[in-house]
């Protein structure tokens, strides 16, 4: 699973707690993955199983980082990749990247639907550019990727603008879709011959 | 303040047979300072739309409001003095006027109010905000369509507009020139309290702006963020209508 990776990739930049961990996969990430925060714990609990990253025992003497507490006052455990964990991310970073289908409700309509959905279709796709729309907000005033070619930002940076940007092609290309299907859908539908002689 | 609003503006063109819906409802208001970025491919109506709210063209249906001022109400002289002085455009289809330099052409506007060494500076500076002032001196037929685009913008700012329609343009542009375009925008709305209406045919030119919005088939989509009533009432898109089509 991708995310055990990507929270051993996080603790391999530096240690860190749970809420802490959440926090950086947002920043890094950026806000399409739409994790929940269960999502870390449990990648943890798996990767501490596993004996990839370990709890940082207390020590003397210095305020030992696992003697703070969270809000609810549970003691707030702090994580670090074990040597093992930091030669699997090293591993899990060589090889290949798989591609997840495709899967939208939207696809599954259209699919299985008849000529005498087209108009509830159509507005489908307009509801659909409009929830496009509103994650692409999300993205409002981020730095734009031409930025990255006119300035020497950290590589951090970088690659968190190329992997907004990711999202920001892939809403792009979807509204692009939804268009086309649109104006096709709008053209049967007006003319409902050409809609009979095709069922 | 509501420096600009579309209220329900319609307008149809007859191409061929038959009549095409270039603009359906269009609800917009555009505060000073607002940076609207619009998406639209070919044939959206986005082109129709910043004619329309210029007072260039007159809309079919629904009033267009600059300032207070209905503008099918303006007389065609003040309609036109508006132009000059409070609404800036920039056109796909500009030209630069006949027989000037570039710079010439930008500082034109500050002729009057200006000495022309003063006007011809303040047009160098405009240029190189923009990022064309090594075409200062050419002539519009040694131009790109890039350059060409950004003088029309230097030659909209120069005369420090309240309102400036943009109708695509960072077309043509490579990324640093586009950024550098989008800056100079960004910028305009927020320091100077520039409204910007602006048009783009893809997401990453439109995510500098404030507020973003799409318009396809004359319809304007905008966020659930900014809805007024339903998003689109496509006609017999519900059951209950009683106008849905039976296919088949």
């Amino acid at each position: 699973m991708s995310v055990k990776y990507a929270v051993l990739g996080l603790l391999a930049q530096r240690r860190g707690y749970g809420y802490d961990l959440v926090q950086r996969f947002e920043e890094q990430v950026g806000p399409a993955w739409q994790l929940n925060a269960g999502a870390i714990y449990v990648a943890l609990d798996k990767l501490e199983q596993e004996g990839l990253v370990r709890p940082i025992a207390a020590s003397d003497g210095e305020t030992p980082p696992t003697r703070r507490r969270t809000v609810r006052g549970a003691p707030r455990v702090i994580y670090e990749a074990t040597p093992e964990g930091l030669e699997r991310f090293e591993d899990w970073m060589a090889t290949g990247s798989s591609m997840s289908p495709l899967r939208e409700q939207l696809h599954l309509k259209l699919a299985l639907s008849q000529p005498r959905n087209l108009p509830r279709l159509i507005e489908l796709t307009y509801e659909q550019e409009q929830a496009c729309f509103e994650r692409l907000e999300q993205h409002l005033g981020g730095a734009p990727f031409e930025e990255l070619l006119s300035s020497t930002p950290p590589w951090s940076a970088v690659a968190s603008v190329m992997v907004r940007d990711a999202e920001i092609a892939h809403l792009q290309a979807t509204v692009e879709w939804l268009r086309r299907i649109r104006e096709a859908m709008r053209w049967l539908h007006e003319r409902p011959e050409a809609l009979r002689s095709r069922t | 303040m509501t420096l600009l609003s579309l209220d329900g503006v319609t307008k149809r063109y007859a191409r061929g047979y038959r009549e095409v819906e270039a603009l359906a409802g269009i609800e917009l208001d555009v505060h000073a300072g607002d940076f609207v970025a619009i998406w639209g491919g070919s044939r959206s109506g986005k082109t129709t739309l910043l004619r329309i709210a210029a007072g260039i063209e007159p809309p079919d249906g629904g009033r267009v409001v600059f300032d207070g001022h209905d503008l099918a109400a303006l007389a065609r002289k003040a309609r036109a003095r508006l132009l000059l002085t409070d609404i800036g455009c920039v056109w796909q289809t500009g030209r630069i006027t006949r027989g000037l330099s570039v710079l010439d052409h930008v500082a034109l506007p500050r002729f009057k109010v200006r000495s022309h060494a003063q006007a011809r500076g303040e047009a160098h500076d405009v240029l190189e905000r923009v990022g064309v002032a090594q075409c200062a001196h050419a002539r519009w037929h040694e131009l790109s369509d890039g350059e060409r685009t950004r003088v029309a913008l230097a030659h909209a700012l120069i005369r420090r507009p309240r309102l400036l329609l943009a109708d695509e343009p960072t077309a043509n542009l490579n990324m640093i020139e586009r950024e550098q375009v989008l800056g100079v925008l960004r910028s305009v709305a927020d320091e100077a309290g520039v409204a910007i209406v602006m048009t783009a045919p893809d997401a990453p030119n439109l995510l500098q702006s404030h507020r973003l919005m799409s318009l396809d088939g004359g319809r304007l989509i905008k966020p659930r963020s900014e809805q007024r009533g339903t998003l689109i009432d496509f006609p017999g898109s519900r059951p209950a209508s009683g106008r849905a089509s039976r296919g088949g």
